[in-house]
């Protein structure tokens, strides 16, 4: 290949990668060259400035064509664009709490470390999203986890993170070598790396031998993956982390690293086993993809149920999100399970409400622990009294975490009930599930409720709010009840510009 | 053509991956899980080689994919190991049933 | 049929399995370190044998070499009260071994006779060659962003692993 076939390519459909890899290079140097004294915080706002300028180049490349450069090796589709920006509003409000994030013990030292750390953590994000090949996604996904192990154990003095940090590289390494080998079975019986000509390939494949394997690979690449969206069974490390990283940290892994983890998880799904015809016992041969729903509902009815009954007897709160957020990765399997016509919408738009309603959860959350340095769920007590703003944003976040109908979080749980019940047969089981365990929730989310706006606070002064902070907590309220009121808003935006992910593996 | 089948060198990844997933379950001391996850992403690597030559398209794409993991196996095995000597530094130990401060 | 090429698989196949197995039933910890780079040296062989003679020596490089150290490294910087194993978890442990057992059978039944009718290869001609067309071409992004990935792991370890300014300052009074 020369270098005329190499400038041939539309690099240009790259520029919010570009940008968001030259203001991380840009920050590290700035670091290391700026006076010790200089307020790192600067750092981030030049970081903040970045996102906002990727998500600008972005929103200017929606009506672009699908575009595909080296080999898919990147690739600018519908669905890499719907969801980047997803991960691009996420980065940016999770950049804004990191700006404001003042710890117990400090973190001067390490502050500008933790600006661009984010931002490859995000670049790989936005890679994952937008790549037809196995070995992109695979580099992307591994730029994402490295980053985020280092996050969680950026408060280095601070025990519980280490820990954090130590438990999360652990179960991540032992992820991502089940995912390998999950994927290096698919290489094998394809002979490449190229998500649309292994679907082509796959497509034609008889072999029942064969196709055992493949099944064998798709149980393997999705255990590893479900560490990345923290859904059963490789939850575990969840609470543990959430608690000891630094709270912008936790905003991070629960929003954009989830996204990021159902982003794969779709592409490498959809492109690579549901193409493979399995020789049923009617007729007509099946996708392996739907032969395994059955497995895939037991893992997402399981995920909900642990999430949601665990999350019961939790004092602290962040573990209690950490608990809440393993639930809604349990909703999200239910639409990926049912694959209806609809499962695109309903991911999609359950993804970003859930990135308003529990980031905006997390600013609060992040104001509260440290100001009081505990994370008890009695340090809610009173908020109404001592911030009216926040306790009222706090409830609005909570309904829609909780589901209740005016709320983005109920739309989002709306689309999916619909898409499970459309398919025939209708998955009554699931749905039936996810109804009761969404009623346990009401139990702990009225529970910090109640606290808020019915307990007396231990100390009455009133709280003060930080500019960064109010800002999310108000982006995030507004957009929950927006979208809560005027989903269409959303849905008609997602219609009409990326056309359903038609170009999927075109 | 080869005297060894295809199956026998998938046999030896798997054996491997086996014992290295055995090991990152079942051993306190995080080195050695850290050193096992290592072995299973070696494992791995066989499995690509493997198919690189004997799969259904021998191409070189398996060695380079391999190639890339063993990179992303090194800077995971240095930030793992970063990371402990931070754990280290505050708790005095490497076993990981004594990493307690975290439960719920 | 016995021909060289098996033979010497069965022996690098026998050295690694061998070393695996002590790795997880020795006790001292550089003991079991030791046993890995047998593994992994066994394993650099099992690569010439696929004709992957650049992966070979990547292998021995970055595995018996670096990694090894890294870990060597990581023994001696904490310390270790090397000799005792766990207490609890007798239950756990056989748990743990049937469902990987398990696994491994439900693998080795899908592979065991697997059958890929083979196709003439040249990976052995300008293997090195080959890799680096392929890399610079086809793999380009992955390849940058792996620089990227690269240089988050050493900032992450410096980070993580440097010792505090005043941490040493506090050394020095105490």
């Amino acid at each position: 290949m020369d270098l005329e076939t190499l400038l041939s390519y539309e690099w240009g459909t790259m520029a919010p990668e570009f940008i968001i890899l030259g203001v991380a290079t840009a920050l590290s140097l700035l670091d290391l060259f700026m006076p010790k004294k200089v307020d790192r915080r600067i750092l981030g706002w030049l970081g903040f400035t970045g996102i906002l300028a990727a998500i600008v180049a972005l929103v200017s490349l929606i009506g672009h064509d699908t575009t595909s450069i080296l080999f898919d090796t990147f690739r600018l589709d519908g669905f890499a664009k719907a969801f980047k920006l997803i991960l691009l509003a996420g980065a940016a409000l999770v950049l804004l709490l990191a700006i404001d994030y003042e710890p117990k013990e400090g973190m001067k030292e390490y502050r500008g470390e933790f600006f661009y750390l984010f931002l490859t953590a995000l670049l790989g994000a936005m890679m994952m999203s937008s790549s037809g090949d196995l070995i992109t996604l695979f580099i992307g996904l591994e730029l994402l986890s490295l980053s985020s192990y280092i996050l969680a154990g950026m408060r280095k003095k601070n025990l519980q993170s280490n820990e954090s940090a130590m438990k999360y590289v652990i179960n991540g390494g032992i992820s991502t070598a089940i995912t390998l080998f999950g994927m290096s079975y698919v290489y094998g019986l394809t002979g490449t790396t190229n998500l649309k000509e292994m679907s082509l390939i796959l497509g034609n494949i008889a072999d029942p031998q064969h196709v055992y394997i493949l099944g064998l690979a798709f149980f393997l690449i999705f255990i590893g993956l479900s560490f990345k969206i923290a859904s059963a069974p490789f939850h575990m490390w969840a609470p543990d982390v959430y608690e000891g990283a630094p709270t912008p940290v936790t905003a991070f892994l629960s929003v954009v690293s989830k996204t990021a983890g159902f982003v794969i998880l779709l592409r490498l799904l959809l492109a690579i086993f549901a193409s493979v015809p399995v020789q049923g016992d009617g007729a007509e041969p099946l996708p392996l993809l739907l032969r395994m729903q059955d497995y895939l509902a037991f893992l997402a009815g399981a995920t909900m149920i642990i999430g949601n009954v665990i999350a019961l007897r939790q004092r602290n709160v962040k573990r209690l999100f950490a608990y809440s957020s393993i639930a809604h990765a349990g909703y999200i399997l239910v639409a990926l399970t049912t694959m209806s016509y609809f499962m695109f919408d309903a991911i999609w738009f359950y993804l970003l409400a859930y990135l308003f309603m529990n980031l905006g959860a997390f600013a609060i959350l992040q104001l509260i622990t440290s100001k009081t340095g505990s994370e008890d769920i009695g340090q809610f007590a009173g908020l109404y009294q001592r911030a009216p703003v926040l306790a009222v944003g706090m409830g609005i976040f909570i309904l829609s975490l909780a589901g209740i109908p005016g709320t983005a979080g109920f739309i989002g749980k709306l689309n999916i009930f619909m898409g499970a019940l459309i398919r025939e047969p209708a998955h009554f089981v699931l749905v039936g599930i996810m109804i009761v365990m969404t009623v346990v929730s009401y139990v702990y989310y009225f529970g910090l409720f109640t606290q808020m706006f019915f307990r007396p606070a231990a100390d009455d002064s009133k709280l003060k709010l930080s500019p960064g902070i109010t800002t999310v907590v108000v982006i995030c309220a507004a957009a929950t009840v927006l979208f809560g009121i005027m989903p269409n808003l959303a849905l008609d935006f997602f219609h009409q510009n990326f056309n359903g992910f038609s170009d999927f593996l075109q | 053509m080869s005297s060894v089948p295809i199956s026998a060198f998938l046999a030896l990844a798997l054996i491997l991956f086996c014992i290295g997933l055995y090991g990152a379950l079942t051993k306190r001391n995080t080195v050695i899980v850290l050193i096992s996850i290592e072995l299973m992403l070696n494992a791995v690597n066989i499995n690509l080689v493997t198919f690189s030559k004997y799969g259904v398209a021998p191409a070189i794409t398996g060695q380079v994919f391999a190639l890339f993991v063993i990179t992303v196996a090194a800077a995971e095995a240095a930030v793992g190991l970063a990371i402990l000597i931070a754990l280290y530094r505050n708790r005095k130990t490497v076993n990981i049933d004594e990493m307690d401060q975290l439960q719920g | 049929m016995l021909t060289g090429e098996f033979i010497a698989f069965m022996a690098l196949a026998l050295v690694a399995i061998i070393g695996g197995v002590l790795l997880i039933n020795l006790t001292k910890v550089i003991h079991m370190v030791v046993a890995l780079v047998f593994t992994f040296v066994s394993i650099a062989g099992i690569f010439v044998i696929l004709s992957a003679e650049f992966i070979a020596a990547v292998q021995i490089l970055i595995y018996s070499g670096a990694i090894t150290i890294i870990m060597l490294f990581g023994i001696m910087l904490t310390r270790h009260d090397d000799t005792s194993e766990p207490i609890t978890g007798k239950w756990r442990k056989l748990f743990l071994l049937l469902g990987v057992l398990g696994f491994g059978v439900a693998v080795y039944i899908g592979i065991y006779n697997l059958d890929i009718p083979q196709a003439a290869n040249t990976l052995h001609v300008d293997n090195t060659e080959q890799i680096g067309i392929s890399l610079y071409s086809h793999f380009i992004i992955p390849f940058e962003l792996t620089s990227v990935l690269l240089l988050v792991a050493l900032i992450g370890a410096i980070v993580l692993a440097k010792k505090d300014e005043d941490d040493e300052k506090e050394a020095e009074k105490e």
